[in-house]
């Protein structure tokens, strides 16, 4: 007997809520990559099975369907990958298609669609254990027999029932399926003939749970429901805020040490500095977002999992239809407010592609964690620590409010140009199917996360990395004497006095010139650069960076500065995500030449206001 | 014969309580197998599960699942509202 190992592919299918990729994660535990299909924004997900003997399996997981018929692209991307069309992507050689056991006749009407195609398939009832415990049965010999095809009844979640998938996939058997299909293209006759089916196996449908339906009477209450929901987003909110970034903040200091001590053990010189100052600032600036990246889809996996997504999305709808957008749209949107990126990658919960698209890209106004630093600096050193309104206001937190606003109405602007112009969508009928509530299970989240996490580092991780090099390659050349030249006459001290004639009318010179270069990376970096500049500049080197500031610049430059600072687009890690998420390069270019143009424009405006207003 | 006492009405209208049977889908026909494909067509029972907080969509029982659905969505929907029949949902 030959002992060469077969290589197969298995396309697992399934409605949405169908406990599908539960199943998938259990099949393939991490050994998981995600990609990109060629040219859609759908997610390709494939994974080696683990444990199999006699062969190679992988496993593509598509994404959530009701049926075939190319409505929207992830059935297109089904179809295709199904059919063999897909462009780098093996021909299935069998299908697992999954189905809820405890809604067996809904879910059955995606069989047809399926079968026509004409694969050897298993069809899987998953959630046996909810189905027993809620009183539901149904027959799987009369059912493999109406279907023609073999059924297994398994719980992806607690692991039962898993060895017939094994058996299925692992046996030589090629059973093409052999059942007499209703015609497709009428939904009507699909839904009959799956009710048909399920009474001929004497399918009894399980009670529905009484406690699923009265907790919605508390979340979905009409008073109630939206103080739970505002709570539930502002300790999301907080969390991240306040969690996320201690964590990073340790992170970050602990790298430091890191790359101190590293630099202690090799010689000083421009190797070292490449080394510690390049590449291992670069590797921080990555790691850093993973407190953050990992708080976020935590929480996220719990609504999700649990069923309140579905909720929340609920009861945003009202609010978000008036800029164009739907429910769906708010809960990433809003932990945009601590990071951006994990915030756009949270954004694939947002099935209508224009509508996923328009909230990626306004997700960049929302005033990030990274624009605090600046925010603050310029606040203090240029405003004074008055009250405003009485005790409850100050003029340093009004100003900061302020900024908030400003970037949340940039955001919801820009969201009902886009949604009445370039990304206006047919408004689709908007039906959305509330799940039943379960408890998330430590697994999943915990496999969701490492795969977040694992995408996150491998691609803007490079990204980000690359451009800091680029960064410390234009600041720490030309060499001047065979030495590492001062800032100002570094590559980029250049470009940034190359530049300030056309920042002038915003009130800058060339020092701010240069920390917006560095902060195109990410805009915390503006804080130490100027810190390097002014530290360095004999004029200003005695006085602390507040006085340095207020020395240098006017105050119309400094409202210019942080309202440029409110609109444009200076985060790396934001555009490799966008890049990542939209698959091509057009959005974030298109992203940051908006932001900048808004930023630039609005900045002068500022500058102009201000040194008017000023001297009167 | 039994009296009829069903009615038809749009699918916003259906009081709170009772159960309706679908019967028109008053929708382009890419809408409508949009619709169809999560349970809601001609023939389908259906009835008010909820109302949401803030005005937004109303959710309907639909053959055992939770729908919210749109008040545009439901205006296009005509249904014929059944007795109060109190039975389990099909």
């Amino acid at each position: 007997m030959s002992r060469e190992r077969q290589k197969k592919t298995v396309a697992v299918v399934g409605p949405p809520n169908s406990g599908k990729s539960t199943l998938f994660n259990r099949l393939t535990m991490l050994r998981q990559t995600v990609a990109n299909y060629p040219g859609v924004t759908v997610e390709q997900r494939v994974g080696r099975l683990v444990g199999s003997k006699e062969a190679e399996v992988d496993l593509i997981d598509l994404p959530g369907i009701y049926n075939l018929m190319a409505f929207s692209e992830d059935e297109r991307v089904a179809n295709k990958v199904l059919t063999g069309t897909m462009p780098g992507v093996a021909v299935p050689d069998a299908v697992l298609l999954v189905v809820d056991s405890t809604h067996l006749e809904r879910h059955l009407s995606l069989v047809p669609a399926i079968l026509k195609v004409g694969l050897p398939t298993l069809v899987l009832l998953n959630m046996a254990d909810l189905l027993a415990e809620r009183g539901g049965s149904v027959d799987l010999l009369k059912l493999a027999g109406n279907l023609g095809v073999p059924v297994a009844l398994i719980s992806a979640v607690k692991g039962t029932g898993l060895d017939a998938v094994s058996r299925f996939i692992e046996s030589d058997v090629n059973h093409v399926p052999q059942t007499v299909l209703p015609i497709l293209q009428n939904g009507a006759s699909c839904g009959q003939w799956a009710r048909e089916i399920g009474t001929a196996s004497a399918y009894r449908p399980p009670i529905a749970p009484a406690w699923s339906r009265k907790l919605d009477d508390v979340l979905l209450h009409k008073f109630w429901g939206p103080i739970i929901f505002v709570l539930v987003v502002l300790a999301i909110f907080q969390s991240i805020f306040s969690i996320g970034q201690s964590f990073s903040g340790l992170l970050q200091r602990l790298l430091d040490l890191t790359g101190q001590f590293a630099a202690t053990r090799i010689s000083a010189g421009l190797f070292q500095s490449f080394l510690v100052d390049g590449i291992w600032r670069g590797v921080s600036a990555v790691l850093v977002f993973l407190p953050q990246i990992l708080l976020l889809f935590l929480f996220v996996g719990i609504l999700e999992d649990s069923g309140y997504l579905a909720r929340a999305a609920l009861i945003s709808d009202r609010t978000m239809q008036r800029i164009g957008l739907n429910g769906k749209s708010f809960v990433p949107l809003l932990s945009a407010y601590a990071c951006a990126v994990p915030a756009i990658m949270a954004m694939r919960t947002i099935e209508n592609r224009r509508d996923r698209l328009a909230t990626i890209f306004i997700a960049p106004f929302m005033t990030c964690s990274a624009r605090l630093p600046i925010y603050t600096l310029m606040i203090a050193a240029f405003l004074p620590d008055r009250p405003l309104v009485g005790p409850f206001l100050g003029v340093r937190a009004a100003a900061m409010l302020a900024l908030y606003l400003l970037g949340f109405i940039a955001a919801l602007a820009t969201a009902r140009l886009l949604k009445s112009s370039v990304l206006k969508s047919s408004s689709l009928p908007f039906a959305l199917e509330l799940p039943e509530y379960r408890w998330p299970t430590l697994r999943s989240l915990g496999v969701r996360l490492f795969d977040r996490a694992k995408l996150f580092l491998k691609n803007a991780g490079t990204v980000i990395l690359l451009v800091a090099l680029v960064l410390w390659v234009l600041a720490h050349l030309p060499l001047v004497d065979g030495r590492v030249p001062q800032l100002r006459d570094s590559a980029i001290g250049h470009l940034g006095r190359w530049m300030e004639p056309l920042i002038k009318p915003l009130g800058f010179n060339w020092k701010v010139g240069i920390g917006l270069l560095t902060s195109v990376f990410a805009r915390e970096v503006i804080v130490g650069t100027f810190g390097t500049i002014y530290g360095t500049d004999p004029a200003t080197r005695s006085l602390n960076l507040q006085e340095a500031l207020r020395h240098d610049l006017s105050p119309g430059a400094a409202a210019a500065l942080v309202v440029f600072f409110a609109f444009a687009m200076q985060c790396t890690a934001t555009l490799a995500v966008v890049r990542r998420e939209t698959n091509s390069w057009k959005w974030p270019i298109l992203q940051f030449l908006y932001m900048g143009s808004l930023a630039y424009a609005a900045a002068w405006l500022t500058n102009l206001t201000v040194s008017q207003l000023w001297r009167l | 014969m039994k009296a009829d006492r069903s009615y038809e009405c749009l699918l916003c209208e259906i009081p709170k309580g009772s159960a309706a049977i679908i019967e028109e889908i008053r929708l382009p026909k890419l809408f409508g197998d949009y619709l169809m494909r999560i349970g809601i067509e001609p023939g389908t029972v259906i009835r008010v599960s909820r109302e949401s907080p803030l005005g937004g969509p109303h959710i309907y029982r639909v053959r055992g699942a939770e729908i919210a659905i749109r008040r545009e969505t439901a205006r296009q929907i005509l249904v014929r509202v059944t007795d109060f029949s109190g039975a389990a949902d099909a």
